[in-house]
């Protein structure tokens, strides 16, 4: 049994007051080209304007990322003789034929290839519907993705194919090993970012084979997917909030394997903007079973006393404070606030000396944002690293899972539970030391590994039974 | 709304390559060549056995399916191809060591037999090749048979569990159904083999190795393994007879063969180790060198239990390479190989550089002996290498 050190009482308001103190009306700091920033509100930033209507188009049909695998052999794979699946109205030409995440794109060379878009992590299913800007809980980054690459050289043709090939696979190359998990699920997309960070030069943007800077860990923190439909609210982007000041730029930077100068990323950013005015319009999706609307109303009640100080009010007239919460105060897994604040000096610096941080200001802040909660119903697993499975054992942190996985066949869907809110899950005995090959290993979310610790976020403890029901089924209004 | 299988599509374009591509690799790598220095009888059979005959009318292999036992033993013959491959380490009484590979493909040129007068008259062509390297003196004795599957010359009977070409066999005697007995005899003027063999470990379907993705079993082909047969019986050097015995591997496979050149190299590791252990691996790269090389290992235990690794555990880099003098083709035929976390460390020496098993599609199948540490204790080993030949970089790619 672990010991816990409590203040006395009536030490915590005061030492909660001395840090607000210190948070008031103080911006990111700057040293040596790097910002940081106090944890506490994040101030609006302005942003570019951009048409809404154009950007879902520009988001379904135009490609960000300018490298992939020719038309031609894709063709060839499979993949394109079995059905595209589910797909987003407003895909036009050959993208209308092809599955959800991948786009086409004709590139300089005259050469058609098929690319990977924004949907693979941002776009998931919910009761049977593709839902825009859904995080992908299932996404399986374990997998090589060097496997598929280097053996679709086979289905090139020499020439211009060839080469386009090569671009890809060897940008891939560089990178796989910053984007593999060991988890199915969670993502690795921001050690892919600054991977890619280091291979270029921030001024001309040209890419490097051997890395400029040191590149980040290889072993990705986990992260889960955050909705699109909270950009409008939020002022700042990512976890810690460092994504400060103009959006798009952010946006872009995570797709730059193959923009390989300031013309390219510039061009990118003219109609990004759309996408991004297309985000900010973004609204969840409506709970699609039953809900006790009397129960629904106490919840609200209990809503109002226990969450709205640091995730808003909902309804008519919303609010949003848009805060960073302290790692002291939340207590969840601080390993991606801590590193990202500690140890990534020359992912800021470089971000500040480039294109992409142009109208920006990345002040990462030791804490995490707390997010808005529309749609939350839809968004598990719970906290930054998607290490708790169902909002109701995010509201009772005694019954979250030390070791679980999705209770699923294979790569079917679990179902969802209208009880507890989340995907069916299994408890487990043991986590991935006991797995006996790496396909349970890598379905097993083990919370004992660093970064994947589901502790913090006790505000739910003291609830009642009946309380904490009330307020699921409010959250299911959101 | 259908969920299944959803996920099969919902992939983004790195890992949605089907690894049906990887088939052209692997499949090469166990078509035996008989360019060996006897001369083929019909050469327009061997120009056959590199044309592309399409798929039509032929089962495909389009998905994983379990192993039937003993029926998979036997012949495949609605499968465009077919191909059993065995080698092993032999020793006489007297000490003296011969490491043998022997291989036998079938090759249906068309899906059903039209009718025709002539006894001759055959739809599939059959391809063997015996390849004998002794410890005691230096070179690779060899011997080939090309023939067609007429007048009973050759053929594979699913019924019999049996495939023989001309004096050669291979049929299944009895047995459990994972634990065969096979007995094997290939007669003639060159070295010649008759050997019992018994199962001392159950098949292993090579998608369950996890080598390269699960995917592989569903790409085109379908495999098996019996990565351990006692041997005993009798082999014939220069008209004098030994008995001998060892330890014999079988692969035995089928579905589509595509003999066609790509730019994916594939290399493949067989080794029989010590402590009742078998490691299995493949090594995916480009033909020119370049990029990233992609192995993946799988270790079977003593009681049959599979250990897979993958890239990134996996250390594995040539330290020889060859130049054939036949056609010019580059070989990497000496290893070293190391897992850490299961603390494995091989070096892979050739019994012999020349061992070109084909000089068209450009294949070196070579007997090798491992020799290293595993959990800090000396092992050894001995098993086969193919390899597909490095070629250098071509305008474009």
């Amino acid at each position: 049994m672990a010991f816990e050190i409590r203040y006395p009482s009536i030490q915590v308001p005061l030492i909660l007051l001395t840090l607000s103190l210190l948070g008031c009306d103080r911006g990111p700091t700057e040293k040596d080209g790097v910002y940081k920033a106090e944890v506490g509100e994040i101030p609006a930033y302005p942003q570019r304007p951009g048409d809404p209507d154009r950007g879902y188009d520009a988001l379904l049909n135009r490609s960000v990322v300018t490298c992939g695998l020719p038309y031609n052999a894709y063709l060839k794979t499979r993949e394109a003789a079995q059905d595209a699946g589910p797909q987003f109205p407003g895909r036009t030409g050959r993208n209308a034929g092809l599955p959800y995440m991948l786009t086409s794109h004709v590139a300089a060379s005259g050469v058609e290839i098929v690319t990977s878009n924004c949907l693979a992590c941002h776009a998931s299913t919910f009761n049977g519907e593709l839902v825009m800007g859904l995080g992908n809980a299932f996404l399986d980054l374990t997998i090589d993705p060097l496997i598929g690459i280097e053996a679709s050289a086979a289905l090139v043709e020499d020439g211009p194919e060839a080469t386009q090939w090569r671009r890809w696979a060897d940008r891939i190359g560089a990178i796989a090993d910053y984007m593999m998990t060991d988890t199915v699920g969670v993502n690795s997309a921001n050690n892919l970012t600054l991977a890619l960070m280091a291979h270029r030069d921030p001024e001309t943007l040209a890419w490097s084979d051997t890395p400029l800077i040191e590149p980040p860990p290889q072993a990705p923190l986990p992260v889960s997917v955050p909705p699109w439909w909270n950009m409008g609210k939020k002022h700042a982007m990512f976890y810690n909030g460092e994504g400060r000041g103009d959006h798009v730029r952010y946006m872009i930077l995570a797709s730059t394997t193959c923009t390989d100068s300031v013309e390219e990323a510039a061009e990118i950013d003219a109609w990004f903007v759309d996408v991004r005015a297309y985000l900010a319009s973004l609204q969840p999706p409506d709970y699609p079973f039953a809900i006790d609307r009397a129960l629904a109303e106490r919840g609200g009640a209990v809503f109002e006393k226990t969450c709205k100080e640091c995730h808003g009010t909902y309804g008519e007239e919303p609010t949003y404070p848009n805060r960073v919460i302290a790692l002291g105060k939340v207590e969840t897994d601080p390993e991606l606030a801590r590193k990202g604040f500690s140890d990534a000096d020359r992912f800021l610096k470089w971000f500040g000396s480039s294109f992409y941080g142009e109208l920006s200001q990345a002040a990462p802040a030791l804490g995490y944002v707390a997010p808005p909660l529309d749609g939350v119903w839809a968004t598990a697993p719970y906290l930054h690293n998607g290490s708790v499975p169902t909002l109701a054992a995010l509201l009772d942190s005694r019954s979250r899972p030390t070791f679980w996985r999705f209770d699923r066949e294979g790569d079917a869907r679990p179902a969802y539970d209208e009880v507890g809110l989340g995907w069916t899950y299994r408890t487990l005995d043991n986590g991935k030391a006991g797995a006996m090959s790496w396909e349970e290993r890598n379905h097993i979310y083990d919370t004992g590994l660093p970064g994947y610790g589901n502790r913090g976020h006790t505000f739910g403890d003291d609830l009642t039974e009946s309380e904490r029901l009330a307020l699921l089924e409010y959250l299911k209004t959101l | 709304m259908k969920l299944r299988g959803l996920d099969a599509i919902m992939k983004p374009l790195f890992v949605l390559l089907g690894l049906s591509v990887l088939l052209a690799g692997l499949a090469s790598l166990w078509t035996p060549g008989p360019r060996g220095p006897e001369s083929t009888p019909e050469p327009s059979l061997n120009a056959l056995l590199y044309s592309d005959l399409g798929a039509d009318g032929f089962v495909e292999v389009v998905e994983d399916r379990p192993s039937r036992f003993p029926a998979d033993h036997g012949a495949h013959p609605e499968y465009r191809g077919e191909l059993w491959t065995l080698f092993g380490q032999l020793t006489d009484a007297s000490g003296g060591r011969y490491d043998f590979q022997l291989g036998i493909t079938r090759l249906a040129l068309a899906a059903e037999s039209p009718p025709r007068a002539s006894a001759w008259a055959a739809n599939a062509v059959y391809r063997g090749r015996l390849t004998l390297i002794r410890a005691d003196a230096p070179g690779v004795q060899s011997a080939a048979r090309l023939t067609r599957a007429a007048a009973g010359l050759a053929g594979a009977d699913a019924q019999l569990r049996s495939v023989w070409i001309e004096d050669w066999s291979l049929s299944l005697s009895d047995g459990e159904p994972d634990r065969p007995r096979m007995r094997l005899v290939a007669g003639g003027e060159g070295p010649a083999l008759s050997l019992d063999l018994v199962a001392g470990k159950s098949p292993v379907a090579f998608a369950d190795l996890g080598l390269l993705g699960r995917d592989i079993g569903a790409s085109g082909l379908h495999a098996y393994l019996l990565p351990r047969m006692a041997a005993a019986g009798t082999l014939t050097l220069d008209g004098e007879p030994r008995s001998v015995e060892g330890q014999v591997w079988l692969d035995h496979a089928w579905g589509m063969l595509p003999t066609g050149r790509s730019r994916v190299g594939l290399n493949r590791f067989a080794i029989q180790l010590d402590r009742d252990r078998e490691l299995v691996c493949l090594q995916l790269r480009r033909e020119d060198g370049t990029g990233t090389p992609i192995p993946a290992c799988a270790l079977i235990l003593a009681d049959g239990q599979v250990q897979s690794f993958r890239r990134r555990e996996i250390r594995l880099e040539a330290v020889e390479h060859w130049l054939s003098p036949r056609s010019g083709a580059r070989y990497p035929v000496a290893w070293r190989l190391s897992i850490p976390i299961l603390e494995l460390e091989l070096e892979l020496i050739p019994l012999a550089r020349n061992q070109e098993a084909d000089d068209r599609v450009r294949l070196w199948s070579g007997a090798v002996q491992a020799e290293g540490r595993l959990g800090g204790e000396a092992i050894a080993g001995h098993g086969r290498i193919d390899t597909t030949a490095e070629v250098p970089a071509r305008s474009g790619i």
